[in-house]
Formats: structure tokens, sequence, C-alpha cells
């Protein structure tokens, strides 16, 4: 029975995983920065949900749209005040990365400054803790797998069917012919980055839903996104959630023989392996 | 007093951890996330040795620079297979695993309460007990530290370091084999690293897992980047900044319960506006002056020979061909992408001092030939032979040792170093490009680092850029790129050349020039060339015997000419439906 509640806690960890995964995913594969503030935009989410609940005592509904609103203004924020300057500037990709990385740093540390390290919960959501059989979750886990997995189908469905995700893919793929097609990529960057920091306000909702907000509550899920999207191959978007997917099942299913602490060794681990046998990632293609 | 040595101390140690990284992110351009980590392995080794051994701190930090040199060329394997953004992930995922491994092998490292009561250093009975005594031994090690990175940084090594920054893929088409260069900087920079935690132990005496987060990793990227990446100087004036900066933020009234976390809004916050409004730090790699060359006697700083009125000596004419010994044969190489076929069984021959042509028109596979010739791109079939010899499939950087190299229609100069560095580091078979020996065989190293020096001024004087030689090859017009990549080109000494499209995007004069150039090292330097080109104009100038080819296939040879005036292929050329 040990083995069904694993399964079953690899099932949402693996969920959550695949929709950090395409988080940083559809901004990277699209924009190629290095996006390490993307951290922030998840512990500002978190802390916005868990926040506005406890203090304000708003519904938990109205809370998860203020954090996604809070996400998608963070993320937006940064792409055009920060990083359209640097590539105005035609600064290089390690630049840029080191910009990202000040600005992640300052903000872990100014939200660590305001609120303290003290976890902060979220309030009014009707948790409880379900069974089937021996296996037992809790109403927290069911919307996360449900939310997540949903997040990542629509996501994926944009991209293929509809078609501003089909320009965003051209733009991904192709940036000089984007270009000459008459396309505004910052415009393009803006929605990508919309996408992708919406997303993960989600994932960050649903975090401090079954967890707590505190500072540095984005670093360990932002690390796994983009190990998932460096897995799943950078250009392909159903990649980075598959190999969200697998890391999350992969962590838990360690357990059975590994201490909980060595779950990022595990996902190391599997990049390593990985990277030798198919560097251009699970759903790569070789280009690019 | 105590505690101006204190400061004093923790701004050496932190240099020596800076230089160590900026040997990377300098000179490499390597972003490492896990640099803390690497000084934790020096300073745990230490810790440990010391304690549970009883040895000389020497023995530990021995230990610790070994071992911290095994993890960083590790880590820098990966890059033989992805680019260097995997870099970034696998040092933040290495710093994450060693973390947490050093805050769980309670066994080993006592977990999260750290190890206390790590000896002070001592040699012959002297020991480093308070910081007056702890100083003058730092500052011995940290010149021995600071004079290894300046023998590594100034040295055909360092030379070959920056080029990879610049571009890779030139770099190897230099000859050079870039991984190997990577692993080995990786390997010194943790190895140094190692050497800065391991006295950092034994001065506080006590270490824990938290000296050495992502945090302290952060802090002395900002450091490298502050003081001014790929400046030997650079480190040592971020290290005083940054911890001049700390230290004063401790007298700050009632700081103390914020002054964490104030720190770290301070340095992010360095580190963002830096990128934007000063990218290349305090002290940045190349001062505005000129760097000056001087001439060695025997060369004029006039314009060169290329424009020079001496004609070509009487030397044997090229080969009329088939009663001699091609010295490269490419047989039957195919290729194909998904169903498409790019090449189909092409065949060539090149005869010694022959210039020889590839025409076709666009996307008729010639790039592809060309980049399976020279070992940018694997065939699916096909033999090259090089004097008989085969090299098929060979990395480009050994198809260089085997005498054949290539240049890029987009030139590809290494736009970050001077003209004269950028000829100079295509210099073959340098002693100074191994680590070791550039150690142990200094007379050696200096004695052909003369000889490069006036090789390389004499390629300048060639192509007529001997009065930029100090310049940044950046800052040079697009015209006298393509010339100081001829002239980095010839430095291989390579007799078989490759060049794309060389005369792409020139004005009428410096077409001309080029056109000479070409003749002329042809001739002059006895060089066999391979010449893929778009202007027919060029061609029928350079070239006796051209290969036209079209679909991925070679339809006909012979003089340029000759294949213009025969229509079928002109309506192919010019995509006469």
């Amino acid at each position: 029975m040990l083995t069904a509640q694993l399964l079953i806690q690899g099932l949402i960890t693996a969920s959550f995983y695949a929709l950090a995964g395409v988080t940083w995913g559809i901004i990277y594969r699209t924009t190629l920065t290095f996006h390490f503030s993307h951290q922030l935009v998840f512990t500002v989410a978190g802390y916005t949900a868990a926040l506005l609940t406890t203090e304000l005592g708003l519904h938990f509904l109205l809370a998860f749209f203020c954090s996604l609103a809070a996400a998608i203004a963070l993320g937006c924020s940064i792409d055009a005040f920060l990083y359209r300057k640097l590539r105005e500037m035609g600064a290089t990709k390690a630049t840029t990365f080191l910009s990202s990385l000040g600005f992640a740093t300052a903000g872990t540390a100014i939200i660590l400054l305001l609120f303290s390290s003290n976890p902060r919960s979220l309030k009014g959501f009707p948790a409880k803790t379900l069974s089937l059989g021996d296996v037992f979750f809790t109403t927290a886990d069911v919307a996360m797998v449900a939310i997540s997995l949903l997040s990542v189908g629509l996501l994926l469905l944009f991209l293929r069917k509809s078609r501003y995700g089909k320009v965003i893919r051209a733009v991904g793929s192709n940036r000089e012919m984007a270009r000459n097609l008459g396309l505004d990529i910052n415009k393009v960057y803006l929605v990508v980055y919309a996408i992708g920091s919406g997303l993960f306000g989600v994932a960050a909702f649903l975090f401090t839903l079954k967890n707590v907000a505190y500072p540095t509550m984005g670093i360990f899920p932002f690390f796994m996104s983009f190990t998932a999207v460096f897995l799943g191959g950078i250009n392909s978007i159903a990649g980075h959630a598959l190999a969200g997917f697998i890391l999350g099942m992969a962590e838990n299913i360690g357990m059975i023989i590994l201490p909980g602490e060595y779950k990022i060794m595990i996902a190391y681990g599997i990049l390593f392996i990985v990277i030798l046998i198919k560097p251009e990632g699970l759903l790569g293609s070789k280009r690019g | 007093m105590d505690y101006v040595y204190h400061i004093l101390i923790l701004v050496i140690m932190y240099a020596i951890l800076v230089q160590s990284l900026n040997l990377i992110m300098g000179y490499v351009g390597v972003i490492s996330m896990g640099h803390a980590v690497f000084s934790g392995i020096g300073a745990y080794s230490a810790a440990l040795i010391s304690i549970h051994l009883g040895y000389n701190f020497l023995v530990g930090m021995a230990v610790g620079f070994v071992f911290s040199a095994i993890v960083g060329a590790l880590l820098a394997l990966p890059s033989l297979r992805v680019r260097d953004e995997y870099l970034i992930v696998f040092t933040v995922g290495f710093q994450m695993v060693v973390f947490e491994f050093m805050l769980t092998a309670r066994g080993i490292t006592q977990g999260q309460a750290g190890i206390p009561g790590i000896p002070p250093a001592e040699i012959w009975g002297i020991s480093f007990d308070t910081p007056l005594r702890f100083l003058p031994l730092l500052v011995i090690m940290g010149l021995i530290c600071f004079a290894v990175a300046r023998r590594v940084i100034y040295s055909p090594f360092g030379r070959v370091l920056k080029a990879i920054r610049e571009d890779e893929s030139a770099s190897r088409a230099l000859g050079k084999n870039t991984l190997s260069f990577k692993v080995l900087v990786f390997a010194l920079s943790g190895g140094l690293a190692a050497v800065a935690g391991s006295l950092m132990a034994h001065y506080i005496s006590f270490i824990s897992p938290f000296s050495f987060t992502i945090e302290v990793s952060v802090f002395i990227i900002v450091m490298v980047v502050l003081g001014g990446e790929a400046n030997f100087w650079g480190p040592i004036m971020g290290a005083a900044i940054l911890m001049g900066i700390t230290e004063a933020l401790r007298f700050v009234p009632g700081a103390s319960s914020y002054i964490d976390a104030a720190r770290e809004i301070f340095y992010g916050l360095i580190l963002m506006f830096l990128m934007i409004f000063r990218p290349q730090g305090i002290l940045p790699e190349h001062s505005k002056r000129l760097r000056r060359v001087s001439l060695p006697e025997g060369l004029l700083s006039k314009e060169g020979a290329a424009a020079s009125p001496e004609r070509v000596r009487d030397v044997p004419g090229p080969s009329d061909g088939e009663n001699q010994e091609p010295i490269l044969e490419i047989q039957g190489l195919s290729k194909s992408f998904g169903g498409l076929r790019a090449v189909a069984d092409a065949s060539l021959k090149l005869y010694p001092r022959d210039i020889t042509g590839l025409i076709g028109p666009n996307g008729c596979g010639k790039t592809t030939l060309f980049n399976m010739a020279n070992g940018f791109m694997d065939s699916d079939g096909g033999a090259v032979y090089v004097r008989g010899k085969a090299v098929t499939g060979l990395a480009p950087y050994k198809l260089v040792t085997q005498g054949l190299a290539r240049s890029w229609q987009d030139v590809r100069v290494f736009k970050g170093m001077t003209v004269l560095d950028n000829v100079m580091v295509a210099r073959p078979s340098q002693t100074g490009e191994n680590l070791f020996l550039l150690f142990s065989h200094p007379g050696r190293v200096a004695r052909e680092e003369r000889e490069n020096y006036r090789a390389a001024l004499e390629y300048l004087q060639l192509v007529g850029l001997l009065d930029k030689a100090g310049q940044l090859a950046g800052s040079l017009s697009n015209a006298e790129q393509k010339l100081v990549a001829i002239a980095r080109l010839l430095a291989t000494e390579c007799p078989i050349l490759f060049l794309d499209e060389p005369t792409a995007a020139l004005d009428i004069d410096s077409l001309e020039r080029v056109i000479h150039l070409i003749q002329e090292i042809a001739v002059r330097k006895e060089k066999t060339i391979l010449l893929v080109e778009h202007n027919l104009d060029v061609v029928r100038g350079l070239v006796k015997k051209a290969y036209f080819m079209s679909e991925g296939k070679i339809l006909a040879e012979g003089e340029p000419a000759k294949l213009m005036a025969d229509p079928k292929l002109a309506e192919v050329y010019f995509g006469i439906d």
C-alpha cells in the first residue's frame, strides 16, 4: 500500500512539475532568455494569495485571480522594463541572465524584509482528507492535479490550434522570419511572459494551498521547471510537460529506496543521463 | 587593530575565490552558479583531514584542491554535447546537491551543526592563530594563487580561452580542442576556490553548510562582475568594495535584524543595474587606449605586401591536374535531412597549389558538402582523404592538424580580442596551450611566443593590417575583419584552405584586394584552396577549375568560363525556367 500511496504522491508532484516546466519552457523557447526571476513570480503569487486571504479575509477564489494578476503583472514588467532594455542594448545572454539573477536576489530579499521568514498559509479553502482504499490525499491535492493538468492541456491546445499560438511557435523557431513577416516581437514576448508567468502564478497558488508561502518558496519549483525544460528538449513544450511529469514521478518512486533529501539528486541524475544519451532532450529536435 | 586585519583577510580570501571564478566567467564566458560549493569542498577537506588525521594544513589544502579540481572537470564535461546554458543548469544543480549533502550526510559533515574546533594552520611549529599572524600566510597563498592565474591568463592557453568565449566553433576551426580547455580551466578554477575555502576553515576554525549557500555563490558572481570580468585586478576591486560595504553595514544602528536581507537587496540591485549601465564592470577588460604593438626590425608599418607592387615570384605555376597526386580527395559524400537529400554522392579532387571553385545556385548543397568535408557535420556516407590518408569524420580541430582549415562566410573574427591576438591564437601546436607545460617549460613557451609574435605580424603585413594590430577586431570594418580572418587562417599553417564566400558583402575596392590576396597566398604561400563562391566574376578571375553543384549533385567540372557558357548550367544557376 505504501507503493500505491507513493504513486498517488508521484502523480500530484508530477502534475505540479509538468505545469512548472511548461511555464518556463514557453518563455525560454520563445525568447531564449534564461529568465531567473521566474522564481520571484512564483513567490509573489504565493504571498499574494496567502496575504489576501489571511490579512484582508478575501475569498480564496478571489485571491486566486488576484495572485494570477500579480504574477502576470510582475512577469510582464520584468520583460517590458528590464529585458527589453537589455535587448535594445544588444546585451548578451549571459548579461541578461545576470541581470535577472540580480533582480531575483533583490526581490526575494525584499519579501524576506517585508514579511520575515515566517511561513504564511492560505485561509478559506475547504481542506479535507479523502481516501481511496488505503490511499490518502487532500482536496488540495485533487485541485493541484486537476488544475495543473488542465492548464498544461489548454496551453498545448492553444499553441497547436489557435492563430496566436502558431505565431508564438513561429517566433520561437525562427526569429528572423517572424520579423520579416512584420510581427511585433516585443508584443509576442509580452504575451509569452503573460502566459508563462500567469500559469506559474496558478502553480504558486496551488503550492500555497497545499503547503505555505515563504520567501524562498520559488527556488525549488523554479529549479524543477528549468530542469524539465532542458530534460524535455528546448524546442518542445510537450517535452517540458512530459519531463516535468517524469521528474515528479521519479522523485516519489525514488523515495522507496532513497531518503527524501535526495530528490534533487534524482532530478539531476536523470538530466545527466538523458543528456549523455540524447543531448537534444526527450522530445527535442536536433537543431537549435 | 585585529578588526582591520580581519577585514583585510576576508578581502584577500574572497579575492582568491573571485579570481578563480573570473577564470571561468571572464575568460571562457561561462557562468558557474555553484562556486561557493567548490570552496566548501576545500573547507570540508581541510577540516576533516586536520581534525581526524591531524595532518598539516597543506595536506588538507592539497587534497581539497585535487578533489575540487576533479569535480570541476566533471562539471564541464556535459559541454561536450550541449550548449553553455546547460552549464548554468548543471552548476545550479551541483550547488543544490552538494549543499543538501553537507546538510544531510551527518556522519561526514556533522550536518547543519557544522564542524567546530578546526585547528589553526601551522608550519614548523609556528601557529597562524591570530588575524595578525594569519595575514602573512594568507598574503603568500594569495600571491601564489594570483601568480598562477596571471600565468594562465596571459599565456597561449588564456588566449584560447578568450577565443572560446568569443566564438567556440571558430576556435575549433583553428585546431583547438575546446572541450579540453574548458575542462582544464574548470578544474583549475575549482581547485583555486578550494584553496580559499581551506584557508577560511583554518582561519575561522568553524564551518557549516550555511557558509556555502547559493547566496554566497551569487555574492561571488556579483564581485566578479563589479570588479570587471576578464580583468586581472577586477577580483581584488570587486572583493574589496563588496566586503567593505558588508562591513560598513554592520555599523548602521539597529541593522542587525535586517542586515542579511538588506545586504541581499543591495547586491541584487548592484548586479541588475550594473548589467544595464556598466556591464564591463569597474575595471574593463580592455582599456580605452590602444595596445601599442612594437614592431620588430624588418617589418615596416606601412601597407603590407597585398597592396605592394612586388609581384609573384617565379614559382611553378598551378598544376595541370591529372598527372599529379591530389592533396585532398572527397569521395562520394552524402547527406540527407529527413527525406531531403542535401548532398548526393559528391566527389572532388584538389591538387596542390590549385585554387578550385565550388559553385552552384543557392541551396544546392555547397555549404553542406563544405561542412562535411571539414568536420563540422557528420556525413551519411563517403570519405575524405588528405594526401591519401582517410580523415572522414574527424573532429574539426583534428582536421587542422591534418592540414585542413576553413574560413567562415560570416567571418567570425574574435571581436573582443585584438587583431594581433586573433592571429596569434591560430598558431599551431603551442607548448603554452598545455596547462602543465606552461608552468614546467617557461623558456620554451617564451621562445615560441616570440616566434608567434613575429609570424603574426608578418601575416598582418601580408594582408595590410599591421597598423591595426593593437585594435580590437570588433572595432574594424567588415572588409578589414575579412582580412583579419584570412591572416588568422594563414597562421594555422595549414596547406589546404577552405574559403567560404570570402568576398561576400564587400565593396569593389575591398573585393579586388581580397581577390589579389587569395591569388597571392595560393602562389607565394603555396596553399591549396577550395573556394565556395557566389560571385561568378570572382570565380572566373581566380579559378582554373570549378565544380558545379545543383540539388546536391556535382553536375559538371571544368573551366568556369566553359561551365557558364553551357546553357543548361546557366539555366540552373540563374534559375531561368
